[in-house]
């Protein structure tokens, strides 16, 4: 069977997913994943010709509320908590540019 | 006092008739977690001041002679994916384990009303990722009917928690079959309902399309009671809906459910069954026609493509819903910052913080959304999950219900099936088709003298009150 995922690929999905994998874990991911992928072969027998795609469960379309300011039930304050880093009130994040 | 029979029913109305208070019951589940969770490990995190605190409310209440929800005071378990305001909340993920919620799920909002008590969060696997809970960061739970075994997944710590006599009922969520498979290997009642019946704010996302909160109870009557409170539409969760269940959902009419037509699906009854399973799942069907029920054989012809449409659909909304954790939001890996550059802080702190099997699915995500293979794989399941949902509606013109095994085994042992993903995720081929579809089903518990084995019921869309109507009948009959 053809591999479908090799390892220059796995290290660039992994780039486009920001994970770092580490050596020793990279062959028996790919190993894993060779398995998953073929396993969706089967996926070739069915006949999908004129099926439309389903994007979700809710048979819902259009799904409106009015654009009103409403008083949020969470104090600012216990956003600010629930950041790892901050200083006097504000959040601490790392640089954006070099 | 003895909790191994205590239903919300009979705990509400025990309280009424002033056999015990909120307190006593409350105090006497965290006694008994106290002492039996050591070994069966369902717990993540106990709040038993909060706790007590509330239950004290809710006597206080009572007596006072205030009207009280059919919830008042029941001490309840919650899987850790579920936000409870000023509470950690890690889904069992390294990258989240110092996260404390800053609001509470709807779910958590209207249980608060109905002045339920919240025992603590239980364990799952990580992001609700696997079938066994062996995927937590942080520990493993036991199966309460043989140790040795695991409690099934993702909900395994709330299954277990209610298995063990531990929480009179608990939260879980079920995004392939979280709350029905481990009910099954526990044997307890998990109900998965209609997509949109339950809000998701505040649940941890994992496959939005696919997730539902529900409830995890011992008898179907309990299931009814959680689920009525917890459903409702909700302006924050977008896809969900807004249903009036009536009276029918808690107290059905058994003469109109026993005209109920119960469709068995040919796909589901296939040849590597265990044993014990097709027993258990035959001995149900002869029970339920001796009741009066009409079974009629049909065909669900796609069923065998759901587990290659999920592993590439819930993959693909894995991965763009975890990119929100980064490491610098909701929660840090310690150690990693220093004067990294913003890239590699984001490295490490999700190559340090996701355990293997979260990897294995953002890659896999990653992968089946690339450019190249999109329409190869992710547009070719998103026709194929309609094909399966097609199959469903043609089958529900012939039937009122389906019923099936709810997976191929009774609970594994511990480590069994650790090293080789596919085999764990043939655990969920009966219980994901329902998932794809956006349908209610239950698994209801079988008497067995061995491993617990359960049975599934698959309804309708919004039509819990059928499956848990047939639901409450099986235990009455037994």
């Amino acid at each position: 069977m053809e591999e479908i995922i090799d390892k220059q690929t796995l290290e660039k999905l992994a780039e486009l997913a920001r994970i770092e994998i580490s050596t020793d874990k990279e062959e028996k991911l790919l190993s894993d994943l060779s398995a998953v992928l073929g396993h969706f072969e089967e996926l070739n027998e069915v006949d999908v010709s004129g099926v439309e795609p389903m994007a979700g469960a809710a048979e819902l379309t259009n799904v409106f509320r009015d654009d009103e300011l409403v008083k949020s039930e969470t104090a600012a304050i216990d956003l600010i908590n629930a950041f790892p880093e901050k200083e006097n009130g504000f959040l601490k994040v790392p640089a954006v540019f070099e | 006092m003895d909790l191994s029979n205590l239903t919300i029913k009979k705990f509400h109305q025990g309280l009424f008739d002033k056999q015990f208070s909120a307190f006593e019951i409350t105090k006497a589940f965290f006694d008994l977690v106290k002492k039996k969770d050591k070994k069966i490990g369902a717990y993540l995190r106990l709040n038993e001041d909060a706790a007590l605190a509330r239950a004290n409310i809710v006597d206080i209440e009572l007596n006072n002679g205030n009207k009280l929800s059919i919830l008042a005071g029941a001490p309840l378990a919650i899987k850790d994916n579920i936000l409870i305001n000023g509470e950690t909340t890690t889904a069992a993920s390294k990258i989240l384990e110092n996260y404390k919620a800053s609001y509470d799920a709807t779910v958590i909002k209207k249980l608060k009303k109905s002045g339920a008590i919240f025992l603590g969060k239980t364990n799952m696997d990580e992001f609700a990722m696997g079938s066994s809970t062996e995927n937590s960061a942080f520990q493993k739970t036991k199966n309460p009917r043989d140790l040795e075994r695991v409690p099934g997944g993702s909900s395994g710590g709330s299954v277990a928690a209610v298995a063990a006599d531990m929480a009179m009922a608990a939260l879980g969520s079920d995004t392939g079959g979280s709350i029905r498979q481990p009910a099954n290997f526990c044997g307890v009642v998990g109900l998965k309902p209609t997509y949109g019946a339950v809000s998701r704010y505040g649940l941890i996302a994992m496959a939005s399309s696919l997730d539902q909160i529900g409830p995890i109870t011992k008898t179907a009557e309990d299931a009814a009671i959680l689920f009525k409170e917890i459903s409702g539409k909700d302006e924050f969760d977008s896809t969900s809906v807004g249903i009036e269940y009536g009276e029918e959902l808690i107290n059905p009419n058994f003469g109109k459910i026993k005209k109920l037509k119960i469709g068995l699906p040919k796909e589901y009854f296939i040849k590597g069954l265990n044993k014990e399973t097709q027993k258990a799942v035959q001995e149900t069907i002869e029970n339920l026609k001796k009741s009066g029920f009409e079974f009629k054989e049909i065909s669900l012809p796609h069923t065998k493509y759901a587990l290659s449409c999920y592993y590439i659909i819930m993959p693909a909304e894995v991965s763009a819903n975890l990119a929100r954790f980064d490491g610098i939001r909701y929660s840090q890996m310690s150690g990693v910052r220093g004067q990294m550059s913003l890239k590699d802080i984001y490295f490490k702190q999700r190559g340090l913080g996701f355990g293997d099997e979260v990897k294995r699915r953002i890659i896999l995500g990653t992968f089946v959304l690339s450019h190249g293979y999109y329409d190869a794989y992710y547009s070719k399941a998103q026709k194929v999950r309609q094909l399966i949902k097609q199959d469903f509606d043609k089958a529900f013109q012939e039937v009122d219900v389906i019923l099936t095994p709810v997976s191929p085994t009774p609970a594994f042992k511990i480590g069994e099936k650790t090293s080789d993903p596919l085999q764990m995720y043939l655990e969920d081929i009966f219980t994901i088709p329902v998932n794809l579809a956006g349908l209610p089903a239950v698994s209801i518990p079988t008497r067995t003298n061995g491993l617990p084995v359960g049975f599934q019921l698959i309804g309708k869309p919004f039509r819990e009150a059928d499956i848990l109507g047939i639901g409450q009948l099986y235990e009455k009959n037994l």
